[in-house]
């Protein structure tokens, strides 16, 4: 019997130095194992791999924020090395770039509001990730974040939900929704109004205040947690008590160290570029919204920890497996076949994508004050709580400014304004119907179609 | 609250008592026709004072130097700052025992567009959207902002989000300019049929149903009642050659046309200081160009369906400060309400006589809003479901004012 337990706990042992040391295409590898195995199961036909013309217009838009250009088409042709392509990819600025738009998106809500400084809490983003700052880190500097607005762009998180902080890190950084909680016991789980009490309570000693030119500094009022009586103290769900007066800080500890918030991690990367969550939406986790696969979600939770969470080596994996590079079809599919990703998603451009692609299809530079313009005009009335979802939000309005936004093209054959705008040539039927069309209105028509707005 | 503590039941009895919410959730959107269509809200932004318009105190120390002058309703007295407004009272009624408790613009802003205090992680929609979304569909915008910023849809969803105009002319060239793209759209549908790559997801039928509804669009009366040039000069004269006037007669226009919901701005409201000049200049324009939208929507007939409404962030403290103005002051908020089914001509409830507080009984915001919604066919505990499919109510518990039917 002895014997028996210890085999297992070294068998488990080795497990886990294994994992320690996956390499990103190992990780891929054991992600499409476990796929196969689903769909072996339960019978599922996975759809094949997605050309390399799509591959690279896929991976470019999740990677780079744009479409690719007609030189990185011509590369990939000569040489189609997905995963060389993926490496280049994610070692580029524009990475960070993208990535710090969608999760801007994603931490503060997708319209500008004012009394934060979103500019300086993208660009504070795009520093952690050219840095490769470990997700974690960049997590608790959001949960626990001191500082002025405009200066430390990360308490700009604080500052937009200073009413009730302890709601949004619950659902953005562990999956749960105490949204509900705030006034009743959370109908499907196991979340209590004591908990979000509990939740809320790390944060009593949080304060803001104005500062000049509409600046606002994030601090501690220590007197006010320092004063309070023993019992009175917040505690962790693991029954733990704060051991000093800065509450929130010991609470960013705890969450980021804690099972759920690496597995929100993954999934929300994963939702992020596969185009749909392992639990879905990605920030509702409970009981009755299990993942579409255990395995998956677990496995990748171990493989996030043991990489340090490591975003690039995560980004690496999971765009180099099956699952991430499958066609999308247009015939109608199984529930199931959605659900464990045995075929290709397509998602809407967000606006930063769309107009950055738009500038690649035209050959055009875009300025950052019409870049900004842009993105005013298609998401100022996009007041969807459902943050970095992948629905399709725009408003009549939005999309009228967005079709009659100025777009010049420079000249070229019909061909090139193809390759340029889908990353492939014209067919014979498309050929036809262009013929004797103005070069403006047929690159029009491209950039607005929904192959052009809808990533493959 | 309740209606959540509802739902921890319905978890409980499971897919049954889902059944029956659906059941009800049906049955409430197949209320016959009321009296309702359409709405427009002239927003007073800053927060108007009740004491120079529509609860004026003459004679006291609070009341400052504004008289009050009588109006088409024998015995209700109004400030004399509006006396064209005055001769439609019969056609409007006061409420002067609202209470709100959101002393910031901000929230008052908020609070009084959505009927809920603001909760950032938990946004509402608008009355505007709400309004949008139980009126039959049309090609033309359901819902028009005339300048100011007005709240989004949340989860009544992206179509019922306002169609925002804070310039006229600029929404006239924007659809002048999907119209020059006519041959350049009827291309893109062409090159869309023949695609290689097509998909028929749920996402790809709303985005080409949104192409077809802005090509229908530019086609409808809207854009015509977009140039208030096609009045004569007498008809501009009387709404007034300004903003708010040139805003009010293209309210009128739009609701002609076939919007649903017209919310106008008047900002300069926040008169801290020297309120009871402010007050007087921003009335001229407001007085002129309302007493004309009554007369032309009466004339029409058009008041009988559709609901005027004027408020604004909170009402202004009755003492008046140390640089002669008024200070924000929630605790009387006033509001006037007329037409589309809304009784005219009475005053609910009333202030003290040095206005310090409500006297007798006081309605909630909740309350103004179950009000507003009644006659659109919405009851105050109708059940929306918001972006997560959790159900939450159209009121905060409000109860409609009787009075006002």
């Amino acid at each position: 019997m002895i014997s028996r337990i210890s085999i297992l706990g070294l068998s488990l042992m080795a497990a886990w130095v294994g994992c320690a040391l996956l390499h990103a295409s190992e990780i891929a590898e054991r992600i499409d194992a476990i796929l196969s195995r689903e769909y072996e199961q339960r019978g599922i036909e996975p759809s094949p791999l997605c050309s390399d013309e799509v591959f690279l217009r896929r991976a470019t838009i999740d990677l780079a924020g744009r479409i690719p250009t007609l030189n990185e088409i011509e590369q990939f042709r000569r040489d189609p090395n997905r995963a060389e392509k993926i490496q280049e990819l994610v070692k580029s600025n524009q990475f960070a770039s993208t990535f710090a738009d969608s999760w801007t998106s994603v931490f503060l809500g997708p319209t500008r509001e004012y009394g934060i400084d979103r500019e300086a809490f993208r660009v504070w983003i795009y520093q952690c990730l050219r840095e490769n700052m470990p997700y974690n880190e960049i997590a608790k500097l959001m949960i626990a974040g001191r500082g002025q607005a405009s200066l430390d762009g990360n308490v700009n998180f604080l500052v937009r939900y200073q009413d009730e902080p302890a709601v949004r890190v619950s659902r953005l950084f562990l999956g749960v929704r105490l949204d509900c909680a705030r006034c009743h016991d959370h109908p499907f789980d196991r979340w209590t109004q004591e908990h979000f009490e509990q939740i809320s309570k790390f944060y009593r000693g949080l304060r803001v205040r104005d500062l000049l030119g509409e600046d606002r500094e994030v601090f501690d009022d220590l007197a006010e947690t320092r004063r309070v009586h023993p019992s009175e103290l917040p505690v962790f769900f693991t029954g733990a008590k704060p051991r000093t007066a800065i509450w929130r800080d010991e609470f960013a500890y705890f969450t980021t160290r804690s099972r759920p918030f690496a597995r929100v991690f993954v999934n929300r990367l994963w939702h992020q570029l596969v185009g749909r969550g392992i639990v879905d939406p990605p920030d509702d986790f409970h009981s009755e919204n299990q993942p579409s696969s255990r395995e998956l979600l677990e496995f990748l939770t171990d493989a996030a920890i043991d990489a340090k969470f490591d975003i690039r080596k995560m980004v690496v994996a999971i765009c180099g497996s099956k699952a991430y590079q499958r066609s999308s079809v247009s015939h109608p599919v199984s529930l199931d076949a959605v659900r464990l990703f045995a075929v290709g998603t397509r998602k809407p451009l967000t606006p930063e994508q769309s107009i950055d692609s738009y500038a690649v299809a035209l050959g055009v530079p875009v300025d950052r004050q019409y870049r900004q313009a842009f993105l005013r005009q298609v998401t100022e009335s996009d007041s969807s709580d459902a943050s970095g979802s992948w629905q399709y939000n725009e408003t009549v309005q939005a999309l009228m400014n967005r079709i009659t936004t100025p777009l010049i093209v420079t000249k070229g054959s019909l061909d090139e304004v193809f390759l340029r705008a889908l990353t492939r040539l014209p067919t014979e039927q498309e050929r036809t119907i262009c013929k004797g069309k103005p070069l403006e209105d047929i690159a029009f028509a491209l950039v607005h179609s929904n192959e052009f707005f809808f990533r493959p | 609250m309740h209606v959540c503590r509802r739902q921890i039941l319905g978890a409980g009895f499971g897919g049954l008592f889902a059944l029956a919410w659906r059941r009800k959730l049906d049955a409430f959107f197949s209320i016959g026709k009321s009296h309702s269509k359409r709405c427009i809200v002239l927003w007073m932004s800053g927060g108007p004072s009740q004491l120079e318009t529509f609860d004026p105190k003459p004679g006291t120390r609070n009341g400052g130097e504004c008289r009050a002058i009588p109006t088409a309703v024998p015995g209700t007295h109004i400030a004399e700052t509006l006396p064209e407004v005055a001769r439609h009272l019969d056609k409007l009624s006061i409420i002067r025992n609202l209470t709100s408790k959101e002393g910031d613009h901000d929230r008052g802003h908020y609070y009084l567009h959505t009927g809920f205090t603001p909760v950032p992680s938990f946004p509402r929609p608008t009355l505007g959207s709400v309004v949008s979304k139980h009126v039959e569909d049309s090609d033309i915008p359901r819902f028009v902002t005339l300048g100011g910023s007005s709240i989004g849809p949340a989860f009544m969803g992206p179509d019922h989000a306002p169609f925002a105009i804070s310039d006229p002319e600029q929404a006239r060239f924007l659809l002048e300019e999907v119209r020059r793209r006519r041959n350049r759209l009827a291309l893109l549908n062409q090159l869309g049929d023949v695609s290689p790559v097509k998909s028929e997801t749920a996402m790809v039928a709303r985005r080409n149903a949104m192409f077809q509804r802005i090509e229908r669009l530019v086609g409808t009366r809207f854009v015509d009642a977009l140039d208030i040039e096609r009045e004569s000069d007498s008809v501009r004269q009387k709404y007034g050659e300004d903003d708010f006037g040139r805003r009010c007669l293209l309210a009128r226009r739009l609701i002609e046309s076939g919007v649903h919901f017209v919310e106008v701005e008047l900002g300069g409201w926040d008169t801290h200081a020297d309120n009871f000049r402010s007050v007087k200049e921003l009335c001229g324009p407001l007085d002129r160009a309302w007493s004309a939208l009554m007369e032309d929507l009466s004339s029409s007939g058009l008041l009988e369906e559709t609901m005027v409404v004027w408020m604004g962030e909170f009402g202004r403290t009755p003492n008046i400060n140390g640089q002669n103005g008024r200070d924000h002051f929630p605790d009387v908020t006033p509001v006037v309400v007329g037409g589309g089914g809304i009784q005219g001509g009475r005053v609910i409830g009333q202030t003290s006589a040095d206005g310090s507080s409500i006297e007798g009984p006081s309605y909630r915001v909740a309350d103004l809003f179950a009000t507003l919604l009644h006659p659109f066919g919405v009851s105050p505990d109708a059940e929306f479901r918001t972006d997560f499919d959790s159900p939450t109510s159209a009121t905060d518990d409000g109860k409609v004012i009787k009075d006002l039917l």
